[in-house]
């Protein structure tokens, strides 16, 4: 049993190109929780904290805006994302089980 | 939008990051078998963990103004099981929130017991539940579903449970429109499972579960 490489290049190319292309093209109305915060009064307790303020790309745009921010960060994201959870479970798979 | 910092208090926050370490200790032996069990399907589980962040940038308008977007825990738990579900959903979570400022730090323990616990043990349950009682397409379809609408109904507990709004209020307008969510939900989940029972992906994962 080996995994196809075809599959995985497909399957992370289908990844970036839903980030790259799609995304910029989504819905910007508030989602579900953002409206019902806004519904129901408490949208305005979100706080901007330091998170906020030294996130490289917050909301998913370049800082100051950019007219291809959304497709950056969506690649930024997604190559992260895969980094870091084949990082992980190849260091899970490492330890011996007890 | 996850939630931010501000909307829960800090013995929520504080007590959601316990549970959520909890849980992970708790996961963590059976995250370890499964990669131990099939290094083959690492790569398979990094792909699907990029694919969900890139899918939960495609938000969707449901009912005038809003929208909503996928969450990928179904799909993560028919795929590899519910603890690397919260696994990748985990992953997804913290760099959503380290890099793109989506969901409060203090708030990410409560994410992630809201999308990296609660909504793949429910897709499990449900999936398991009705295995034996209607078809596969239909068990995928409520799972996804209902995995939607509990998170939610968890996200309201943890609002009302911060003194942020009363619960009897939340409730009703958060699984109102994650009930429609939901169905997205239920398409898109759908659509990538059958999309993978076609391809080579799925013998290898069956190869894996067996």
């Amino acid at each position: 049993m080996k995994t196809n490489k075809k599959s995985i290049v497909l399957y992370l190319g289908l990844a970036l190109f839903l980030a790259a292309v799609v995304a910029p093209f989504a819905s910007s109305f508030p989602d579900g929780l953002e409206w019902v915060a806004e519904a129901k009064g408490f949208l305005a307790k979100a706080e901007v904290l330091q998170i906020w303020e030294h996130s490289p790309m917050p909301d998913y745009d370049l800082r100051g805006g950019h007219a291809f921010g959304t497709s950056i960060s969506g690649i930024v994201g997604t190559i992260l994302v895969f980094v870091a959870t084949f990082v992980f479970s190849r260091m899970l798979s490492k330890r011996r089980l007890k | 939008m996850h939630i931010p910092d501000g909307f829960l208090s800090i013995p929520v926050s504080a007590s959601a990051w316990g549970i959520t370490t909890v849980y992970a200790l708790f996961a963590h032996r059976k995250m370890k078998e499964m990669v131990v069990k099939s290094m083959e399907s690492i790569p398979l589980i990094a792909c699907t963990a990029s694919f969900i962040f890139a899918a939960q940038m495609l938000n969707f308008p449901v009912l005038g103004g809003t929208s909503g977007h996928f969450l990928g825990a179904t799909l993560a738990t028919i795929l590899f099981g519910p603890f690397i579900a919260f696994l990748v959903l985990s992953i997804v979570l913290a760099i959503q929130c380290l890099f793109f400022a989506d969901g409060g730090l203090l708030a990410l323990g409560a994410n992630i017991i809201i999308m990296g616990v609660v909504a793949p043990l429910v897709a499990s349950v449900v999936l398991n539940g009705l295995k034996t009682i209607i078809s596969e397409r239909w068990s995928v379809l409520v799972a996804s579903w209902a995995s939607v609408v509990c998170a939610s109904l968890a996200c309201s507990l943890l609002l009302s449970l911060s003194g942020t709004i009363a619960f009897a209020i939340v409730t009703p307008a958060m699984l109102l429109v994650h009930a429609l969510i939901g169905i997205g939900e239920a398409l898109i989940t759908a659509a990538a499972v059958f999309y993978l029972q076609k391809t080579a992906v799925w013998e290898e994962l069956k190869g894996v579960e067996a």
